[in-house]
């Protein structure tokens, strides 16, 4: 086996035990951001990921296979590219965990991992910000600013029901009607 | 000549008070009352009058309500009609049968049977619910809404009213069947015996909410679970189209619910990953030209012979009404309104304000 990638850049020991014993940092382009990741990660997320990254430095590695294609953590890389601040707190480099296989297996588990993900419960959701707002005494606005979301959506997560939301202790019947005949 | 439309005709009353009158005309006109109990708020609302104004007219009897059960319910309705059920006012008959229903995926609505005994359920039966063979039909006998509503009055004496919680402001097609008739528009004949009935039908949903409030009723909690994430407050199936095209958004308010639908409709899975995507202009570009080309769009995409049959009949009726006034049945909108399942019922004319919206889109 050849010891350079297509790129002509030296393979990445694959070291023994799990990837995440051994972790290393790298030149972030030096790694091949794999074209075909179907997971799209919007701007507002993208910033929201920036602001996590600055925030608490990096909590976990990207993963890649010996050839420097990444599996997983494809929008850290790029941010490691593109934004500013990390790219020169960090020096341009990421940390990498090399798992060994190929491009085949590194595209399923791609799909893979972003699947499996999950989604956020609305009803937890509204736990967390009920608490954190009453019980803590978070502003909604940093509430807002630390989960990428708007106030709207924090004041709507606050409240504790439709009767609320609504305001229906002010809401007073409609009129009633009946349906009735009028020329265009 | 001027043509005339129907339109509201405002009284000097609220709705609470008017709708009170309308049962107590209900309770004057028929023999028997069954309410129509889906766990939703409307038929909530239609439930609790029907009790007060039986109350107040010295009928103590237990109020009779009917729970046609769609087997595709979250658990937070089914324990809320549970509830139902339990209490004493109330005789409460809980339908699992066979019943007609489609489900939308990328563009088409095709059929399913809701508890189709050929396939896994969604949830089980409850043990007190009554079924094809508890009512010796053909188990694979599917009933449509409207023979579903005979068997519900069967065994009631004289005429039967079904009161039902429908309300004109969900939708146009609602507000044109609410105003169709002039005189007793909320009663509507099945047959000679059977009528439906709807009581609230010029409510608002903030009216239905005010009553719960002034009563002190609970409502179902998926409303709350609704409100959060976002979503129209309804309680319907995830699979009819307008909510198959926010599947997503079932993970965040229903996700129990969510992995019980998609363990016996996996294929859902794929509405729920592309529908964002489905390319509806190139779809309307192909076949959206003319009525033939939404004939070919049927040819093409409704693969159920009865389904095709059905669309066929609503194209030969669009056509007819194109023919008259053009700018009602755009061949565009028209086809629109196929890919999303409404050929099974009457496709609406567009309205005045959306046709001249686009007039206005096209000059300019």
């Amino acid at each position: 086996m050849t010891d350079l990638n297509t790129s002509g850049l030296p393979r990445l020991e694959v070291a023994e035990g799990e990837p995440v014993d051994h972790i290393r940092w790298v030149p972030a382009d030096t790694l091949d951001p794999n074209t075909w990741n179907p997971n799209r990660v919007h701007g507002a997320e993208l910033r929201l990921l920036e602001r996590s990254l600055l925030s608490t430095g990096w909590l976990q590695p990207l993963l890649v296979n010996p050839d420097r294609l990444i599996i997983d953590g494809f929008h850290r890389w790029r941010l490691s590219q593109d934004s500013q601040e990390i790219r020169s707190r960090w020096k341009g480099k990421v940390p990498v965990a090399v798992l060994d296989v190929d491009r085949p297996t590194a595209m399923l588990m791609t799909i893979r991992i972003n699947r499996a993900k999950g989604t956020h419960v609305a009803v937890e959701m509204s736990i967390i910000v009920r608490e954190l707002i009453e019980d803590h005494g978070v502003s909604r606005e940093t509430i807002a600013a630390e989960i990428g979301g708007t106030k709207d959506e924090v004041d709507l997560l606050s409240q504790d029901g439709v009767f609320s939301a609504k305001n229906i202790a002010k809401w007073a019947y409609s009129p009633a009607w009946y349906p009735k005949a009028e020329a265009e | 000549m001027r043509r005339i439309k129907h339109v509201k005709g405002f009284i000097d009353t609220d709705v609470l008070t008017e709708a009170r009158k309308r049962m107590h005309h209900i309770y004057d006109v028929f023999d028997s009352v069954l309410v129509a109990f889906s766990g939703g708020k409307d038929s909530l609302v239609c439930l609790h009058l029907a009790h007060d104004v039986a109350l107040e007219r010295g009928d103590t009897r237990p109020l009779k309500v009917v729970f046609r059960d769609e087997e595709l319910i979250p658990s937070s309705v089914v324990d809320f009609v549970d509830e139902y059920r339990q209490k004493d006012w109330i005789d409460l008959r809980w339908y699992c049968v066979p019943l007609e229903s489609d489900k939308y995926m990328l563009g088409t609505s095709t059929r399913y049977v809701q508890w189709d005994s050929t396939r896994q359920h969604v949830r089980p039966k409850p043990p007190w619910a009554i079924t094809s063979e508890t009512l010796g039909l053909d188990p694979l006998l599917v009933l449509s809404q409207y023979s579903m509503d005979s068997v519900a009055a069967r065994g009631e004496k004289g005429k039967v009213a079904i009161v039902t919680g429908v309300r004109s402001s969900e939708s146009l097609m609602r507000f044109r069947a609410m105003t169709a008739k002039l005189t007793e528009n909320y009663i509507n004949s099945i047959d000679k015996r059977i009528a439906t009935v709807k009581p609230i039908f010029d409510w608002h949903e903030n009216d239905v909410f005010r009553y719960f409030y002034d009563h002190d009723i609970r409502y179902c909690a998926t409303y709350d679970y609704q409100l959060w994430a976002k979503e129209p407050l309804r309680v319907s199936t995830p699979l009819h189209a307008e909510r198959a095209k926010r599947l997503d958004n079932l993970r965040c308010y229903e996700p129990d619910f969510y992995d019980q639908v998609m363990e016996v409709f996996p294929e859902m899975a794929v509405q729920e990953r592309y529908y964002s995507q489905l390319d509806h202009e190139s779809v309307i570009d192909r076949y959206g030209g003319s009525l033939d080309g939404v004939e070919e769009w049927i040819e093409d995409n409704l693969v159920d012979p009865h389904r095709k049959a059905k669309a066929m009949k609503e194209l030969r009726a669009v056509r007819i009404k194109q023919e008259k006034t053009p700018e009602s049945y755009p061949s565009d909108y028209v086809l629109g309104a196929f890919m999303a399942g409404a050929y099974k019922r009457s496709i609406t004319a567009l309205g005045k304000n959306q046709q001249k919206a686009r007039r206005e889109k096209e000059s300019a």
